[in-house]
């Protein structure tokens, strides 16, 4: 069962990924603002959600 | 979480984002040294008219209708040469594109005077500039004293609406800025990349 978390990381996720392969198939100033601007800080967002659930499980099970 | 859920979504979450990422921006920096690339703004659509145009006899359209330079004509000619050159060109054209969307300048020049390396990268060799007493001596050339822009003025032949936001003061100001309206050539090229 994902979490809340990991749900809204896969979506951030899978947003940051259309407009990443926009930007590869048409380079424009747009496309690239908005790459760098807006798809990087999403992916980045969507890898914090999951490493934050990957250390808060890890301290469920008393690992850490 | 079980332990194939979590390397699943390192995968999906972590890997796949820094491949596709990098790979982006490896290829739209690739990109945007093309010609199009810099006409995709369309404050630089003049400078990009000019240099496509035929007709022009000014010297970058010289440059780019003769194919002396083959590819990337705006890059290969606004990026400085040297270990750095191309990366200060791609963090200049990312200002470019701050600048396009935070607002253009009314009057686009280039950051600093156009360098004489850029010029001499292709030119110092050739038997032709050798030989032309104009070009002597070299070394004033090569130590930026004399500039290649000076005699070699026409470069884009784009003129230029001032911002006159600024202007209603003085006549005076106002005349300042109609000399500036003459095109020194290298005027906006930079915004070029």
């Amino acid at each position: 069962m994902m979490s809340s978390a990991i749900r809204v990381a896969l979506a951030l996720a899978a947003v940051a990924t259309f407009l990443t392969l926009w930007c590869l198939v048409e380079t424009t100033a747009l496309s690239m603002t908005v790459f760098f601007a807006v798809a990087l800080p999403l992916y980045g967002l969507g890898a914090v959600l999951y490493v934050r659930e990957v250390l808060l499980d890890l301290r469920d099970h008393k690992v850490l | 979480m079980s332990p194939r859920s979590k390397v699943l979504l390192f995968v999906v979450l972590i890997v796949l984002p820094i491949v596709l990422a990098v790979t982006t921006a490896k290829v739209s920096f690739s990109r945007a040294q093309s010609v199009e690339f810099c006409g995709s703004c369309h404050v630089m659509t003049p400078w990009i008219d000019n240099v496509t145009n035929p007709d022009s006899d000014s010297l970058a359209a010289e440059h780019y209708k003769r194919r002396w330079i083959q590819h990337e004509q705006c890059f290969t000619c606004h990026s400085n040469y040297g270990f750095l050159g191309p990366l200060e060109a791609k963090l200049k054209g990312m200002r470019h594109v701050i600048a396009y969307y935070v607002g253009a300048p009314a009057h686009i020049e280039l950051y600093e005077e156009f360098p004489n390396e850029n010029c001499l990268q292709c030119h110092i060799d050739a038997k032709g500039f050798r030989e032309d007493s104009n070009h002597e001596p070299l070394e004033d050339l090569l130590s930026g004293k004399d500039r290649c822009v000076e005699c070699h003025e026409m470069v884009h032949g784009v003129e230029q609406e001032d911002d006159e936001a600024d202007s209603g003061d003085a006549a005076a100001e106002e005349e300042d800025d109609d000399a500036e309206n003459v095109p020194s050539g290298d005027a906006g090229a930079e915004q070029d990349e």
